[in-house]
């Protein structure tokens, strides 16, 4: 909209300490100035968030939320295969948020709070 | 009339993108994360975590700007993400909200 990110781009690529595969790479069409490098950090970063509330209390735990998460990373993880191009790094980052989203509802249930808000 | 409307339904539920496929459940289920926050509306803020707010603010904040950006545009997918941006957001606003009143309440208890 601004045109910021793009001006930024090409002033960091400037830098004369760059090798050639780094500004390849800052240049590049899914590089780290464009979404495409930070949105699946971002689904990441809810595997991350689940892992971090697993020394938390049973009781802090969302029930519905994590059902959320979980039923949404094991659909994506199939979507992911049936996609072109298949990108495995996706796979694997939805099959974990579904893990931890499962292993969290495990919690609740083992201690007999699963239907409790 | 009513077997072109009905030809144009069950073509659409036999399509390579339709009810029947993954390419349309993945999509709407993640309709569940705002629908969920929206169920959350008065939930105890002690039982929010902030940590799980925080990362799903962020994370549809990105996607509503990758919804612009892939093509073709989805603008239901920006939507949805627009909603649960806000709608977390303001979980999270609950949270830091009770969070700073308990500490406020710590900070005026009178020492005996």
């Amino acid at each position: 909209m601004f045109g910021i990110v793009p001006k930024l781009q090409q002033y960091v690529c400037a830098w004369n300490f760059w090798p050639a595969f780094m500004k390849k790479f800052i240049m590049s069409e899914k590089g780290p100035f464009t979404i495409f490098f930070w949105t699946p950090l971002a689904k990441w970063g809810i595997s991350i968030a689940n892992i971090g509330d697993m020394r938390k209390p049973v009781e802090q735990v969302n029930t519905l939320q994590q059902c959320v998460i979980a039923w949404t990373g094991l659909l994506f993880t199939r979507w992911c295969f049936i996609i072109r191009p298949r990108v495995y790094s996706l796979v694997l980052c939805n099959f974990c948020m579904a893990q931890t989203g499962l292993y969290q509802l495990y919690r609740k249930h083992q201690q007999g709070k699963l239907f409790t808000r | 009339m009513a077997s072109k409307a009905s030809g144009i339904f069950w073509t659409w539920v036999h399509s390579s993108t339709g009810p029947k496929t993954t390419h349309f459940w993945a999509p709407v289920c993640n309709w569940f994360f705002p629908i969920q926050a929206l169920y959350d509306w008065n939930r105890d803020p002690a039982k929010i975590s902030k940590e799980m707010q925080c990362v799903l603010v962020c994370y549809s904040s990105l996607f509503m700007r990758w919804a612009l950006r892939i093509s073709p545009q989805s603008y239901i997918l920006f939507c949805m993400h627009l909603f649960n941006a806000t709608l977390q957001g303001r979980l999270l606003i609950r949270r830091l909200t009770w969070e700073s009143s308990q500490q406020k309440a710590i900070e005026d208890k009178p020492t005996n």
